[in-house]
């Protein structure tokens, strides 16, 4: 009697123990690039299983692109904050407020093509099929409307600056 | 007083006792005492272990997928200024 219960709960035991190891075991990886200093990058360098010197070299262009990006944020930020200001002031849509919205259309195309400038950069470090592989998932996670994302995919982690 | 007492009637008094003596069985005793045997506790030991693999590599994997969703679409924001807007 007392050996069927310690078999069983030997088992109990080993049952938790083998779940705790396959969890810890599985999520390694994700785990260990949550924990890195840019969890973004160390995610791409998984994902698209780049080498050590294609991952320096796209980190380097990376920060390289980010110094331009904040510079467009900066620009983007202070268009939408002078929109706003007008909107609330203007009461209709008024020929500024039109030179406005142009603007900022242009000033999303510019960074779209800078953006894409980047990617495509981004790609020809990569192996070839991984950088076929990167610049059609990308495009996907770019070039998505509005209205396609929902509120589950949409990235509230921050932009940087 | 004198009459006879019907055949067997020793046997079947303490047949009686022994009876009386021992709990009834109810399904749940029955259930326990079955696991209590080494080879079914054996059995049910190996499906326990199997069970906590089973649940720890699942929930591994849905956990795994979530947190590669968020690692891209962090990349993704990181990139693109306008993702916060989308």
């Amino acid at each position: 009697m007392k050996r069927g219960l310690l078999i069983i709960l030997l088992g109990l035991a080993l049952g938790v123990a083998g779940g705790f190891a396959a969890y810890f075991t599985r999520t390694a990886p994700q785990r260990a690039i949550l924990c890195s200093d840019a969890p973004e990058m160390a995610w791409l360098k998984s994902e698209f299983q780049l080498t050590d010197a294609q991952f320096v070299t796209i980190q380097k262009m990376h920060e390289h692109y980010l110094e331009h990006c904040a510079e467009y944020c900066r620009r983007i930020a202070a268009t939408n904050e002078l929109i706003r200001a007008r909107i609330t002031t203007a009461g209709e849509v008024t020929p500024e407020l039109q030179q406005l919205f142009a603007g900022a259309a242009e000033l999303r195309a510019e960074c779209q093509a800078h953006m894409l400038e980047h990617c495509f950069a981004v790609s020809r470090e990569m192996s070839p099929e991984q950088g076929k592989r990167y610049l059609a998932w990308v495009q996907d996670q770019i070039l998505v409307m509005p209205h396609e994302q929902t509120d589950s995919e949409s990235p509230h982690a921050a932009h940087g600056h | 007083m004198n009459e006879a007492v019907p055949p067997r009637f020793q046997e079947r008094v303490w047949q009686r006792v022994e009876d009386a003596d021992t709990p009834a069985r109810t399904p749940m005793s029955w259930f326990t005492a079955l696991f209590m045997r080494p080879a079914f506790a054996t059995v049910a030991a190996t499906m326990l272990l199997l069970g906590g693999l089973a649940i720890g590599y699942v929930r591994a994997n849905h956990d795994a997928a979530q947190w590669n969703e968020q690692l891209a679409h962090r990349y993704v924001a990181s990139v693109n200024p306008y993702s916060h807007g989308q």
